[in-house]
């Protein structure tokens, strides 16, 4: 099963996809987790690398080296050996090189690419390696991957989606949020993506969790799960840490057992 | 997006070359054309059409 997780900058896309990830893999799935957002970098510290992985825009040369090698044709060569895993048909999670892809017991984290300089152009490329990747990514009935997608709904423009089969926003407790859910449903839709499920987080009360509820049923948009609002997950996130073991499980496990 | 199809116009069909194509190169009367993940690959023609604003495409009319 491949997971889009997406919504509104801010509204905690990272953080349920770390939650959701330390819960498949509790569960006794292999998780890959995709950092397919081109601008924040810390989900390897949410789930508890000391390192990202290496971007796998550099398998094709990151955005500088590539330009340097259109000016002579592509040769035979170490790059280009690692390159060739991104032409397969078909790649599977053991295909990643090693140096692209974290792994702890089975929680593996890959890294699409961040934009690092400025004027160094869009983010184009990066849509298209992820759309790419998570086409031919091949996975068997123990695996999950979760893609931890850039806020807004762009990923959809470029196509990102089109090989998912669960998209999941997550809804915090505002106006616009709530706007982008519907957003992000109607472009599902268009994408071919059947499912699209919301969850709730940063609630900070049963009112204000009936209200939202209330307001995405409006839009036609079911609610699988409410993560509310956790000082030591606010903690972690201004810290950089990892998100502790067992952080809103009862909360999350409601989530995936939907998700499944 | 800004990344584009590549199409080679054959007398009014188009029919699709290459995907996610990133550079293209004019050599002599082909173009070189390398998508996102280095695959290459060359065109006779001459250039009928570009566009950046809603089909991201480019279209390479057969021949000389």
């Amino acid at each position: 099963m491949k997971i889009s997780v997406c919504g509104k900058g801010g509204s905690g896309k990272s953080v349920i996809a770390t939650l959701l990830a330390n819960e498949f893999k509790t569960r006794g799935y292999c998780v890959l987790v995709v950092d397919s957002d081109e601008s924040n970098s810390g989900l390897y510290r949410m789930l508890g690398f000391d390192h990202p992985p290496l971007p796998l825009m550099e398998l094709v040369g990151g955005k500088k080296g590539f330009k340097e090698r259109m000016s002579v044709k592509f040769s035979s060569g170490e790059s280009e050996h690692k390159m060739e895993v991104l032409t397969q048909d078909k790649i599977l999670v053991k295909d990643i090189p090693p140096q692209h892809i974290k792994d702890s017991d089975g929680l593996r984290l890959v890294n699409i690419g961040k934009i690092l300089h400025s004027l160094e152009g869009c983010a184009c490329p990066m849509g298209v390696l992820s759309r790419e990747f998570l086409a031919k990514l091949h996975i068997d009935e123990d695996e999950v991957v979760i893609v931890d997608m850039e806020a807004g709904v762009e990923h959809f423009g470029r196509g990102i989606e089109t090989s998912i089969d669960r998209v999941l926003v997550i809804v915090e407790p505002s106006f616009e949020s709530l706007e982008l859910a519907l957003k992000v449903k109607e472009l599902a839709i268009d994408a071919g993506v059947s499912k699209t499920w919301a969850v709730l987080n940063k609630v900070n009360s049963d009112e204000i969790a009936t209200k939202l509820k209330g307001e995405l049923e409006k839009r036609g948009i079911e609610v699988i799960g409410i993560v509310h609002y956790i000082p030591q997950v606010f903690e972690a996130c201004l810290e950089g840490h990892k998100l502790g073991d067992g952080v809103a499980s009862e909360e999350i496990r409601k989530v995936v057992d939907a998700l499944v | 997006m800004c990344i584009a199809t590549v199409y080679l116009d054959t007398g009014g069909e188009l029919e699709k070359a290459m995907s996610d194509v990133v550079y293209i190169e004019a050599e002599n009367s082909r173009f070189r054309l390398v998508n996102l993940v280095g695959e290459e690959k060359y065109l006779e023609g001459k250039l009928k059409r570009i566009d950046f604003w809603e089909e991201h495409c480019v279209v390479i009319e057969q021949g000389g």
